[in-house]
């Protein structure tokens, strides 16, 4: 009986488990583009590469920088939605805990390698 | 029943303890330093929050997430440059909040030995940055005078526009893209050999846009900035005509220290 019912609704429930399964994963993949910001600092860096290049004027710099700033915002209110907090990147409140070390190639390397900083410094403003 | 007639005002208003701290860097400095009206959210005071021989140089600023606008951003690095030009600094990321001086006080204390062999290994250093990037149509143009192959098979194409087959244009595309990464490959290998004598480390960070064939930070002794900046010059001039140099510096050393925050959420 047990092996003939499940005979009788595994046409209906494997597609049924399928569907909500990859359900699931769109919603992921929705979640993590709604969350990531890496995307619109990468734009940002352009942009302002652009500008020193002399590409753009300052006017469309300001304009299309807004615009940025909002993206930016929008994912800022994902991630507090999704409850995941300002994990990466310039914007964030520090608790008073942190690991500090030098970057590898530097002295002795560190036994933890980070990851890179988010692109400020000499990618940064100029 | 007597109530005391005036209420001296409290030496911190109660709203100071709402009030939060922005970590620029942080030096080896033991006593109250000031560096002027110059902090990030309008000219804001900078100081320093001490703990033993360690400084925390900040600015007061309410609980905010500061988006990174060219505003924002270059006050960070003007405060930054200040510091610089007095002491060997452990740059902080941009946008770095703390809710309150103790908690400042209180990073100094569990980071402590840690900050300070930072601080020890970074003494006298500073970074530069060089981006190169390249006139892509240049840099073809050389290729096609170079290389026997690529420039026969473009005279062929040229020649015979009408019947020349789509496989000699497909082949033609394939070798310029080869040789252009071998291009690309070779001045940047050039441009590290110039200048890798010079620095104690180098970084390479992603390059941005599609000209950029580097994105490279270099950290070097103060004593030999003069050299470095020499070097870079003469690299440039070698290249003056196909390749841009964007150099900046001197900078924090933003990309040999990692600094790994525990953060909390914004509100």
């Amino acid at each position: 009986m047990g092996l003939l019912s499940s005979l009788l609704t595994f046409p209906v429930s494997g597609p049924v488990a399928g569907i909500r399964w990859s359900l699931r994963q769109v919603q992921r993949v929705v979640d993590e583009e709604l969350t990531d910001d890496t995307p619109i600092k990468e734009e940002l860096m352009q942009l302002q590469m652009r500008l020193e290049m002399g590409d753009i004027d300052d006017a469309e710099y300001v304009e299309r920088e807004r615009d940025l700033m909002d993206r930016l915002r929008a994912v800022r209110e994902w991630r507090e939605r999704l409850g995941r907090g300002s994990t990466a990147g310039p914007v964030r409140v520090a608790a008073p805990e942190a690991e500090v070390s030098v970057a590898d190639g530097v002295a002795p390397p560190p036994a933890e390698h980070t990851t890179d900083r988010s692109g400020r410094g000499p990618s940064g403003a100029e | 029943m007597t109530m005391p007639a005036a209420e001296p005002l409290p030496a911190v208003p109660a709203t100071a303890t709402e009030e939060g701290k922005y970590v620029y860097c942080i030096i080896r400095h033991e006593r109250p330093k000031e560096f002027g009206q110059i902090g990030i959210g309008g000219g804001m005071r900078v100081y320093t929050v001490h703990h033993g021989d360690l400084s925390a140089v900040v600015s007061d600023t309410p609980i905010v997430i500061y988006d990174p606008t060219r505003d924002n951003v270059l006050a960070h690095e003007f405060v930054n440059e200040t510091v610089m030009r007095e002491f060997t600094v452990i740059p902080m990321s941009f946008g770095t909040v703390f809710r309150s001086e103790s908690d400042v006080t209180e990073l100094l204390r569990s980071t402590y030995q840690a900050f300070s062999d930072v601080l020890d290994k970074m003494q006298d250093k500073i970074e530069f940055g060089l981006k190169v990037l390249w006139e892509r149509d240049k840099v073809v143009a050389t290729i096609e005078r170079e290389n026997d192959e690529i420039r026969r098979l473009k005279d062929e194409i040229t020649r015979n526009a009408a019947s020349s087959t789509y496989f000699a244009r497909m082949q033609l595309g394939r070798l310029l893209e080869a040789a252009l990464e071998e291009m690309g490959n070779r001045y940047l290998a050039d441009v590290h050999d110039a200048l890798k004598p010079l620095c104690v480390a180098s970084r390479s960070n992603k390059p941005i846009g599609d000209r950029m064939i580097m994105n490279a930070a270099f950290l070097v002794e103060r004593d030999r900035e003069k050299d470095f900046d020499d070097r870079v010059r003469e690299v440039s001039h070698r290249y003056e005509n196909l390749l841009t140099f964007k150099y900046t510096g001197p900078w924090p050393p933003y990309n040999f220290v990692n600094i790994k925050l525990k953060l909390e959420r914004a509100n």
